[in-house]
């Protein structure tokens, strides 16, 4: 068997490494400003990767992923306000250390415990895609509108809110990637005339006002105008000494997070919780957690930076997006010609290695960047907060524009910011939307293909195989288990007041 | 009954209003092609479905707000409400989106943003100037002459 090695002249050219370098780094800074996630930091990434050859653009993109999920335990632990929902969990134990001047310590059990929660999920993904992939070989047009279907209804069902909004919003998410011309027979859908609509609504540019313009504008509306000071720190990485005990929390959580991180829709913030509460349960300091234990710092630190990778999983082996984040990824790679699917593996195995490649040298340069990062994060933060925010709504009228080079297209982007701002206030969940409008296309493809197969008979789906016997077994379970549950709530409380 | 709650069934109504519109266009548009009726194959099949499934939970979400009493509802994370500045500063974006179509992209930018920058309290004038500097001019150096990606321009030369 002979193996092409060409990927890795990919991942290792000199544009693919400075692409690492450059978007680790902004990767830290964003990720690090509070309120600057990484959805954002994709965002406001995405225009610059339009003119980039696709695995530098990728690992531009990666970068920044990877950066920001790390940079968000920096402002948690310095300043107790954490950067990205990831790096909650990070501030619990994080701060309590700074206040006790042990700033550098915990930025270095941070830093240390990041890289190895990142470089295990590498060898995850690594492991566990290919297998996975083969396995989605076997899937026909039904699996795959079933694997969906799926999806959606998982990530409806953990997504903050209610799931009856989440899927509501999924929907929507479906319906509006249909607006446009119809594929199969060519007539247009709820156009209404307009010449614009007919190429249908761009999905970058609806994301980028979903996610970056709406956040700037809920960020202004808090009117925090002031910056917090940040008293110089530096990152003290652990000695190996000090890993004596620590080392089965550090490898538990990591893998906690690789396994949450491979399920649609929970991500980081989920992981580092359940792995700190884990970590809570077998440390023999559990008294000392939330007081500043290094523990727990290990433990939300490896569980999120671990999401990183599994959480690709599902997006290289199946084309499905678990989250906004590789949503957003999945949307570059369609950008630079790639489609998405269950044969993602096969017809670009080369882009596939590489990725592997480039997610383990970002973990890497993520271990180096962080200590002169670390010591600029001062100054950084001196950047009042709303000159940040117009400069993310400048940023993101460019990133709009320059994707199809439609000017229009910004216009949208705002109207979606504008929407965004309004969904977030009534309580509605924004990923399931966003994971509609990536998978519709495919969504109705494959419903479309398998109504063909199957005489028009949608009732046959479940028994179509066994595999989308389970599929649709388990969409079934999770819509009705969240009604059930809100049933029996009601019951026991309705019992309880009589 | 909370601002807090009042946004969220305003938000729900308003939503479940959008859907019913589009599904209300689905059924009086016509049936934008036949498709493989034999399949029950129609470009408006989907598109009808997912409206009905939109507008229908929208109605869920609405009745169940409109059911939840305030006292259920203490304890959820109450989401700031807009002050008349995030109006203006959306209402400047959208105004400058739309310019950027008529007018290409550095001259409804060079206008626009100190607006931007007074509205969301950047008085300092170093800062500002610092800003403004960066975010017009600079950005538009850096992605039209640079980066070699294209903005709108308003004179085919591209100078503006």
């Amino acid at each position: 068997m002979t193996i092409d090695l060409a990927f890795l002249a990919e991942a290792f050219s000199p544009w693919t490494l400075l692409a690492i370098v450059f978007g680790t780094v902004l990767g830290v800074v964003i990720g690090a400003l509070p309120g600057l996630g990484s959805v954002v930091g994709l965002s406001i990434c995405l225009p610059f990767t339009f003119g980039m050859e696709t695995v530098p653009s990728l690992a531009l993109l990666l970068g920044v992923y990877c950066g920001s999920v790390y940079g968000g335990s920096i402002s948690a632990i310095l300043i107790n306000s954490p950067g990205t929902p990831q790096s909650a969990a990070t501030m619990l134990d994080g701060y309590p250390m700074a206040e006790r001047g042990e700033a550098g310590q915990a930025l270095g059990w941070a830093t240390a415990a990041s890289v190895v929660g990142g470089l295990l999920s590498c060898i995850v993904l690594i492991l566990a895609a290919p297998q996975l992939a083969r396995f989605a070989t076997r899937f026909g047009s039904v699996e795959v509108f079933g694997l969906i279907l799926l999806a959606l209804t998982c990530i409806a069902a953990v997504s903050k809110g209610s799931m009856v909004k989440g899927l509501a919003m999924g929907a929507a998410g479906l319906f509006v990637a249909l607006i446009g011309t119809d594929p199969v027979t060519g007539a247009a859908r709820f156009t209404f005339g307009i010449e614009f609509l007919t190429a249908g609504l761009d999905l970058i540019s609806v994301v980028i006002g979903l996610f970056a313009l709406s956040e700037a504008f809920s960020r202004l509306a808090l009117r925090r105008m002031g910056a917090p000071t940040v008293a110089n720190a530096r990152v003290m990485l652990p000695a190996l000494r000090a890993w004596k005990g620590r080392v089965v929390n550090l490898f538990r959580s990591s893998f906690i997070g690789c396994l949450i991180g491979a399920l649609p829709g929970t991500g980081a913030a989920t992981a580092a919780f359940i792995s700190y509460a884990s970590a809570k349960q077998a440390s023999p300091r559990r008294d000392d957690f939330g007081k500043g234990e290094p523990d727990g710092l290990i433990a939300a630190e490896s569980a999120n930076n671990a999401v990183t990778g599994s959480a690709m999983i599902p997006t290289l082996a199946l084309g499905i997006p678990g989250d906004v984040v590789t949503a957003i990824l999945l949307s570059a790679m369609v950008v630079h010609g790639i489609t998405p699917g269950v044969r993602l593996m096969t017809e670009h195995l080369d882009v596939v290695n590489a990725i592997f490649v480039v997610l383990i040298i970002v973990n890497i340069v993520m271990l180096v960047v962080a200590f002169p990062i670390v010591r600029a994060f001062g100054r950084i933060l001196s950047v009042p907060e709303p000159i940040i925010m117009v400069g993310v709504i400048v940023f993101s009228l460019i990133g709009a524009i320059t994707v199809r080079g439609n000017a229009l297209d910004g216009v949208v982007a705002v109207l979606f910011g504008i929407i965004g701002y309004a969904l977030r206030i009534g309580g509605f969940p924004l990923a399931p939307f966003v994971i509609g409008l990536v998978l519709g296309p495919q969504f109705e493809q494959n419903l479309r293909r398998g109504l063909l197969l199957n005489e028009g008979d949608i009732l046959s789906f479940p028994t179509a195989s066994w595999i989308s016997a389970v599929i649709f077994t388990t969409v079934a379970l999770l819509v009705i288990a969240n009604p059930l549950k809100a049933l029996m709530t009601f019951g026991r409380n309705r019992q309880k007041q009589s | 009954m909370t601002q807090t709650r009042y946004a969220r069934i305003g938000t729900s109504a308003v939503f479940t209003l959008i859907g019913m519109v589009f599904l209300v266009a689905a059924y009086s548009g016509g049936g934008a092609g036949a498709g493989n009726l034999a399949a029950g194959d129609t470009p408006n099949a989907l598109p009808r479905i997912l409206l009905m499934i939109w507008v229908g939970l929208g109605i869920v979400d609405l009745f169940r707000l409109s059911f939840t009493s305030a006292a259920e509802k203490k304890g959820e994370d109450d989401a700031e409400l807009p002050g008349t500045a995030i109006l203006g500063v959306m209402v400047l974006a959208l105004v400058l989106a739309i310019a950027i179509v008529f007018a290409g992209y550095l001259v409804p930018v060079l206008i626009i943003l100190p607006l931007l920058l007074y509205l969301t309290g950047t008085r300092t004038p170093f800062a500002f100037v610092l800003s403004y500097l960066l975010m017009g001019p600079a950005l538009w150096f850096l992605f039209h002459h640079l980066l070699g990606i294209r903005l709108p321009i308003l004179l085919s030369g591209g100078l503006l």
